[in-house]
């Protein structure tokens, strides 16, 4: 049988010492945080291992709801690695890579995204997905 | 939170990638907006705000923050600008020995 609920463990325990710390009504919590991430029925934080499966995913993403979506970039030079984040703040898709023909890649989708920001709604930019 | 001119953006943008080489993390946000300068009610309406549909918000920091907007009438001046700066700032990351490095350094001009 197919368990209806998969709970996001990690984020119940969080969720548990915050309202403990806060004093915060526990059915409130309970009701506005938990239940979004109590019935997702997998992981919200997908690290994709590569470039076509993120891309893709995260086109959709945006593209569900363009208003809600960011994009985050991460550099640390010191460690010689570069993170691309896409999420809606229920999703997050990352992709993490130490490798520098990535970085054209991820900047292409940057721009790519900026670009399909700042279109009309009317003529919209067709995304290429490599 | 400082917002700049695109061109200042940029320059300020490639200051603190320069500050992080030897540690610390530059982190680049990108989001659709729609031109609201007054955060939305809780009760009530907005009150006659026009959505525009045509920007969006640039966010720079490592622990200062800078930020910009753009629209589509600068889109394609900031984007090159833009392109070449990160190409030329995320140069850190490990190169492979093998054939892709002929690709890469004609990538790199």
């Amino acid at each position: 049988a197919v368990r209806a609920v998969q709970w996001n463990e990690a984020l119940v325990r969080r969720g548990a010492t915050i309202v403990e710390r806060l004093g915060l009504c526990r059915s409130r919590w309970l009701r506005e945080l938990c239940l979004p991430f109590l019935f997702c029925r997998g992981p919200t934080m997908p690290q994709y291992q590569t470039w076509e499966e993120f891309s893709r995913a995260a086109e959709k993403l945006y593209l569900a709801d363009p208003m809600k979506a960011r994009v985050v970039l991460k550099y640390r030079h010191s460690d010689g690695s570069l993170c691309i984040k896409v999420t809606d703040d229920l999703v997050c898709l990352v992709y993490r890579t130490d490798q520098a023909q990535d970085v054209k890649k991820i900047e292409k989708f940057h721009s790519q995204l900026m670009r399909l920001m700042v279109a009309k709604e009317s003529r919209s930019v067709a995304m290429e997905t490599d | 939170m400082v917002l700049l001119e695109s061109e200042q953006f940029l320059m300020e943008l490639t200051r603190l990638f320069q500050k992080c080489r030897l540690s610390g993390s530059v982190f680049i946000t990108l989001k659709k907006y729609d031109g609201r300068t007054k955060p939305i009610p809780r009760k009530g309406s907005a009150e006659g705000f026009e959505p525009s549909d045509n920007k969006c918000l640039l966010r720079a920091t490592d622990r200062k923050k800078i930020s910009t907007v753009v629209s589509s009438k600068e889109v394609n001046k900031f984007q090159m600008a833009y392109s070449n700066l990160l190409r030329a700032n995320m140069d850190g990351l490990k190169k492979r020995d093998n054939k892709s490095k002929s690709k890469k350094s004609k990538a790199a001009q």
